[in-house]
């Protein structure tokens, strides 16, 4: 499995290239100085936000290419985000949360609920499946997000910032689960942060956006 | 660091000149408003009482509404049961039948109309809103009434044996169905307008995180728009059912106005207040007119109380979100 994005993302016309390959099982760090286009990479391979020029494919299948106009929509591309501001769903509750994304792809409730549980058991948050995500604090969000996005086992895994706004200690903590959790990802996973330390932990190598 | 509770300390502000000409001048065209509002109840009442007085509770419950005789030989009755329970009905058929229209049209617009169709299309809505109520009315009985009677017999051919699609004799024009349903177009335009405004709030970000996890539009507008919508689909609806309680002429034109308290909607038999006051207005005895006088204040205080409910539905709504 390998996905590739060579051409120009951006929003606007703010437009910044990108030459980036990526096979499973490797973890890619994107670096970059604010602004450099790191979330819109993110974006832009999820589907949230369309390719300027160029192509992006997983395994030789197009999901975007602005000169042939092919666009897959995101659901039919087997991604997963956490994103920099988490974005729970406020509304619903942590176990709701993490079984987004799994009935959302057509999974039984039963059988959402159990590997919602499951993932929750592995990111250290069991205990909040009851809670109401508007009411977590920081660290508890990162982890519900990051099991949010694991829950689904994705093809790829985007990680915007994911250990950004937490405090040193669960930090440090937080980083051991996530490094644990790559380990045994098999997909592809691209790891957005600011952190050299993140990067340089987590990562298998790194492409800088310019 | 101790529990003990804290209030927050009270603030002296010193404010400028410009500001507090500008909040006198908010504050007048707030109490005017409210002023306004109070002295419409103030006059209802005052030339209503005496009905009140008189006829008592049986005001809100007889449905007969017959001038004393010329010779004296029998006393007016008035009671404005038959026409308050036949606004009702009405507006509810109106918001029934309305809101799911609306609420598709509104996130059509939004989340699937190309930009220029949804110009357009935001434009013909306003339009709509604009067209006057008698034109409602003509339209209402020449073209509407004759497909809407068809809608009424096939609906009474199949569903007769529920009692609200019964019919005693079978005359299908003029029913609360056929006036719920010209209503149903006639607030549209409103609850689309409210509901479509608040749904293009939706948090963009809480959408992308949708799609960030697979949803198809559909799962990210279920899960996203919808329940963040709540508040302003309650709010255009409530506006709507103030404006399809209160319409007057158009329903005059499209209803059978009878004194009798009538749950078959489908049957030639309904009451208005607000139609009712028009209707009988003009030939109204000095009596009458005060019976005329207490059913507008009936009317108003119904309309008012929709309104209250609308908004503290939506503002516990607010809270729960």
């Amino acid at each position: 499995m390998s996905l590739s994005v060579i051409g120009t993302i951006g929003k606007g016309t703010h437009a910044i290239a990108v030459d980036l390959t990526v096979d499973a099982g490797e973890v890619v760090g994107i670096v970059g100085h604010n602004g450099a286009g790191k979330t819109t990479l993110v974006e832009t391979i999820v589907g949230i936000v369309p390719l300027l020029s160029g192509s992006l494919s997983l395994n030789e299948v197009t999901w975007d290419d602005a000169s042939q106009k092919v666009w897959v929509s995101p659901e039919q591309r087997r991604c997963a985000v956490v994103f920099q501001d988490l974005r729970l769903f406020p509304r619903m509750s942590v176990l709701q949360n993490v079984m987004f994304g799994l009935r959302t792809r057509g999974i039984s409730k039963g059988e959402a609920t159990e590997l919602a549980q499951q993932k929750l058991g592995l990111v250290g948050a069991s205990h909040l499946v009851s809670r109401k995500a508007s009411g977590l604090s920081g660290g508890e969000a990162q982890r519900v997000a990051l099991a949010r996005a694991i829950a689904t086992n994705p093809d790829v895994l985007l990680l915007d910032e994911p250990l950004s706004a937490i405090d040193a200690a669960s930090r440090e903590d937080l980083r051991g689960v996530l490094s644990a959790i790559l380990n045994d990802f098999s997909g592809i996973a691209v790891l957005v942060s600011h952190d050299p330390h993140d990067v340089a932990s987590l990562a298998t190598h790194t492409v800088a956006l310019e | 660091m101790s529990d003990t509770e804290v209030s927050p300390r009270a603030l002296k502000v010193s404010r400028g000149t410009s500001d507090k000409v500008f909040r006198g001048f908010v504050l007048a065209g707030a109490s005017f408003s409210v002023a306004v509002l109070g002295l419409i109840c103030a006059f209802l009442l005052f030339r209503g009482f005496e009905i009140f007085k008189d006829f008592g509770f049986s005001f809100f419950t007889s449905s007969r509404w017959e001038a004393a005789a010329d010779d004296g030989s029998s006393p007016a009755h008035y009671g404005v049961a038959a026409m308050l329970v036949g606004s009702i009905v009405v507006a509810t058929i109106a918001v029934v039948l309305a809101v799911p229209f609306a609420m598709s049209v509104a996130l059509y617009l939004e989340y699937y109309a190309p930009q220029k169709l949804k110009r357009l299309l935001v434009s013909l809505l306003d339009l709509v809103a604009s067209i006057p109520s008698v034109i409602w009315g003509i339209w209402g009985y020449t073209i509407l009434m004759p497909h809407a009677m068809g809608w009424s017999k096939t609906l009474n051919s199949w569903l007769g044996w529920i009692p609200l699609f019964k019919v005693p004799v079978p005359i299908f024009e003029r029913s609360p169905f056929i006036a719920g349903t010209l209503l149903a177009m006639m607030i549209l335009p409103i609850i689309t307008a409210v509901t479509r405004e608040v749904y293009s709030q939706a948090p963009r970000d809480q959408i992308d995180a949708a799609y960030g996890l697979g949803s198809t539009k559909w799962g990210a507008i279920k899960t996203v728009v919808l329940p963040f919508g709540k508040s302003g689909l309650v709010g255009g609806t409530m506006l709507g059912l103030g404006r399809a309680l209160g319409e007057t002429i158009a329903v005059y034109l499209v209803l059978n106005l009878v004194f009798k308290v009538n749950f078959h909607i489908l049957a030639s038999v309904g009451g208005n207040v607000a139609s009712m006051i028009a209707s009988r207005f003009g030939e109204a005895g000095p009596y009458e007119l005060k019976a005329l006088m207490a059913a507008g204040l009936v009317l108003f205080l119904l309309t008012l109380t929709v309104n209250f409910m609308a908004s503290a539905i939506v503002n516990r709504s607010k809270k729960a979100a």
